[in-house]
């Protein structure tokens, strides 16, 4: 079973119609809260285009985790290929692949990550108005939120349709807005509401609502239709010295292995997230260092965002707890998240960040902070019913 | 069993009786609260004769009894409902009054309470309605329907309703005097009787009557669902010695009826027919105990555009805002869930309303274009209000919507809710097993033939 590719009967009539019934040619973006289908509705309408006679398709995410499992979803229980594997990518291996094709050298790494993202894809569309390929029939976007606008340049030079997904308000890079330029550049552009979101439990609803609003129709609280276990839970611990954070994660960690053991058995996840990448080292060593945890969790490192030195993309799916930097939790699920040093680089982070973290959470969600709750959350979250005296 | 001095004059007369009429006498059945029970064969075929006692044969009472059995002959007569047994004859013989009636197969469903399997609930309970239904048509109540006057066959795939001793007019203000006098109830019969009959509270007429149909038809479930007859503790501690301090208890306590294993759609209707409340309580239909209930309720829901498968602050003592708001939070989260899985999705919402002591629930959807229903609204108001000994939540759901382009609306008030840990399963349970019937109601949709 694959969290990615759902079956029809699990699948709304308005996500259906978005799958089946829009015309063949033309521009689609696709908007939603978190946990409304986006991914799905992206991955079943690229197959459909498929067996409808335009096979030249490429399915495009933003993080390589992601299309990691976007892949192991590509084959039914029975065997049956249901989707080429090879026609998902990160926009970066897709952009590296014309790169390799025509021995170009790819942009400085030692760029800031946006500036390297912008390079990568001016010079891809170099490459391609001297060496012309036929045009896909249809490109499928995912978190198009995150574009830049020499992005969105290349992806419709080389395509005569696209098909995207995004959500403003999961948007982590700062500079950027994909959707709005999406808009302007392509006045064709026909735009379509998901309503409904089946991924988050209620408790969790209600803190991502206090920290901002949400695509769709409503809020978060009241458009879900939250399918999982009960109850969900949000829980914020400390000040906790950083020591003491991972002590309790791991307790917990330990519980939720097997309270969610049925869930994980069918491909859920639980995450530890944590705001540095060099943070999760020193995650996993404490983990490795627990007889009940040890063999169970493994780095997740997103590539484009860091080097590629010693670069492994593989994702062993025999280890469930997933150790993430925020950046890399982008796009990603977990039954239960543990979110570590939660005030380390506030300064940095927008609202935006601090409600995708939250949402990557889909039952429980465990925040530790070191000296002080940052504000972001604060305003999102009390204990009731304690005394105040 | 000991044999009384009235037992065997009881004999003598029936025999003298059977005698005079060609009948052959062949036991005794039984005894009621007014009379014993022969079975008597005439031709090929058993029936049961009932032969009043004398206190009950003689003077005031024995004109009235004589009334009673004369509207059973007449106005009833050789009916074709199956549910109801039929009279034949009925007379005075010596100083007595007698009745013949069909023999019902089987035996006293209070009997075999204990053995009546869950899947034949249904069954039994629309049978008995339909019996109600039946001499409702013929402007009749039957006023004594309790499990001790329905016969059940062995295989409990029948049951009929028997005695109807005290059968009465619905539209005989007057009526044939009350069963007894000036004085409280009997014991027996005060059991399955609701506050407002019980103590005379509502004046003769249809609405008593249609209230108190749909109590004992409660009664009825609540025997069924509990596998003991109401108030069966109580009964035994206070049978003997006190009717006064029973027949409070049963105008003022509220039945438990609660079960895991029947549907829990009986369950809330049981609660909601046994409501004290006789106002509330009239809103429900004879129709609503019907087997086809659930149909209807199915079709009401397609309608509103359902895939239906085969199948802080103090505000009042003791509560809290916040305990109020959890409570609806869970109501409204059940409610969703439970919309959810007929595939109705609801954009939700809540809010106060401008009353710290009540929330308001608000669930929208769009039915879908083959839908009879449009602009569809459900409303459910959770109040808390406190009550002589503790805080109670009130309930009233609502539902709204376009019917071929006309508003149309129906509410249902629920009996009160006590404020306790199970409080919110209650509460949504109660909305999410009766939303067919609201939706079926909007609709008009008619019931299935009886």
């Amino acid at each position: 079973m694959s969290l990615w590719w759902a079956k029809r009967e699990q699948l709304d009539p308005n996500q259906v119609k978005l799958i089946e019934d829009l015309p063949l040619d033309g521009n689609n973006l696709v908007v939603g809260p978190p946990g409304s289908g986006k991914t799905n509705i992206l991955l079943r309408r690229a197959q459909y285009a498929r067996t409808q006679g335009r096979p030249n398709v490429t399915v495009l995410t933003f993080t390589r985790p992601l299309t990691e499992f976007l892949r192991t979803g590509c084959f039914a229980g029975d065997g049956r290929e249901l989707f080429p594997p090879s026609l998902l990518n990160t926009y970066e291996s897709w952009q590296r692949e014309f790169h390799r094709r025509n021995s170009v050298a790819l942009p400085d790494v030692s760029l800031g990550f946006e500036e390297r993202k912008r390079e990568l894809a001016k010079s891809t569309a170099n490459i391609l108005k001297n060496n012309p390929i036929p045009k896909y029939d249809a490109l499928f976007v995912d978190e198009a939120q995150d574009l830049l606008p020499e992005e969105i340049d290349l992806i419709l030079s080389v395509s005569n349709n696209v098909f995207c997904v995004g959500d403003e308000h999961q948007k982590i890079y700062s500079s950027t807005s994909g959707l709005s330029t999406l808009r302007a550049k392509v006045p064709s552009l026909s735009e379509h509401k998901l309503p409904f979101h089946y991924r988050l439990a209620p408790e969790i609803c209600e803190v991502a609502d206090r920290i901002q609003i949400s695509s769709g129709v409503g809020t978060l609280s009241d458009t879900q239709q939250y399918q999982g276990p009960r109850p969900g839970r949000v829980d914020v611990h400390g000040p906790l010295l950083r020591a003491d954070q991972i002590r309790s994660a791991v307790a917990s960690l330990k519980d939720q292995i097997r309270v969610y053991g049925d869930l994980i058995r069918d491909g859920d996840k639980l995450g530890v997230i944590v705001p540095r990448q060099s943070d999760r080292e020193e995650v996993l060593e404490e983990l490795e260092a627990d007889p009940d945890l040890a063999g169970l969790a493994q780095i997740v490192r997103a590539r484009g965002a860091e080097g590629d030195n010693g670069f492994n993309p593989t994702i062993d799916p025999a280890k469930p707890i997933l150790i993430l930097s925020v950046k890399g939790a982008k796009g990603l699920e977990f039954r239960a998240a543990q979110w570590l040093y939660a005030d380390d680089l506030e300064n940095v982070f927008t609202p935006e960040v601090y409600y995708t973290v939250v949402t990557r959470a889909k039952t429980s969600l465990d925040i530790y902070f070191t000296s002080k709750l940052p504000k972001e959350l604060a305003k999102a979250y009390s204990k009731t019913g304690t005394s105040i005296w | 069993m000991q044999v009384s001095e009235d037992d065997e004059l009881n004999l003598a007369v029936a025999e003298r009786l059977c005698l005079s009429k060609g009948w052959r006498l062949l036991d005794t059945a039984g005894r009621g609260g007014t009379a014993p029970v022969f079975t008597v064969q005439s031709g090929v075929e058993n029936f049961a004769l009932k032969l009043y006692d004398r206190e009950f044969s003689t003077g005031p009472r024995g004109d009235e009894s004589l009334k009673r059995i004369a509207l059973q002959v007449e106005k009833l007569g050789l009916h074709g409902c199956p549910h109801i047994v039929r009279v034949h004859q009925g007379d005075r013989f010596e100083d007595r009054l007698y009745v013949l009636m069909d023999k019902a197969p089987g035996s006293e469903l209070e009997k075999r309470l204990k053995e009546v399997p869950r899947n034949k609930i249904r069954s039994i309970l629309h049978q008995i309605a339909a019996g109600a239904m039946f001499l409702r048509e013929l402007g009749l109540c039957h006023r004594d329907i309790k499990s001790a006057n329905v016969f059940v066959t062995d295989d409990f795939e029948k049951a009929t309703l028997l005695d109807l001793s005290v059968l009465r007019d619905v539209d005989d203000p007057i009526g044939l005097g009350t069963d007894h006098g000036n004085q409280l109830p009997v014991v027996a019969t005060s059991r399955y009787s609701p506050p407002e009959y019980l103590f005379r509270l509502v004046d003769a007429g249809r609405e008593l009557w249609h209230a108190l149909d749909v109590y004992q038809l409660g009664g009825i479930l609540h025997d069924l669902i509990m596998r003991e007859p109401m108030f069966e503790s109580e009964y035994q501690i206070n049978k003997d010695s006190n009717r006064y301090r029973f027949a409070w208890v049963v105008a003022t306590q509220d039945p438990i009826v609660s079960a895991h294993d029947v549907d829990q759609d009986l369950v809330i209707l049981a609660r909601r027919a046994l409501d004290k409340d006789w106002q509330r309580r009239s809103a429900l239909r004879l129709e609503d105990f019907l087997n086809d209930a659930q149909t209807r309720r199915d079709r009401g829901l397609q309608a509103l555009g359902a895939t239906v498968r085969d199948r802080a602050a103090q505000v009042i003592t003791n509560l809290s805002e916040l305990e109020l708001e959890e409570t609806c939070r869970a109501v409204k989260e059940s409610i969703r869930e439970s919309l959810a899985s007929i595939g109705i999705r609801a954009i939700h919402s809540m809010n106060s309303a401008a009353d710290p002591a009540s929330r308001v629930i608000l669930f929208q959807w769009d039915s879908g274009d083959g839908a009879d229903m449009r602009d569809v609204r459900l409303t459910v108001q959770i109040g808390a209000h406190r009550g002589i000994d503790a805080v109670y939540y009130t309930q009233r759901a609502t539902l709204a919507g376009q019917v071929e382009g006309e508003e149309r609306e129906t509410s249902i008030d629920y009996p009160n809710c006590r404020t306790d840990s199970d409080a919110a399963l209650k509460l949504s349970e109660a909305v999410n097993t009766s939303l067919g019937d609201m939706a079926a109601s909007l609709l008009q949709v008619k019931p299935d033939e009886v």
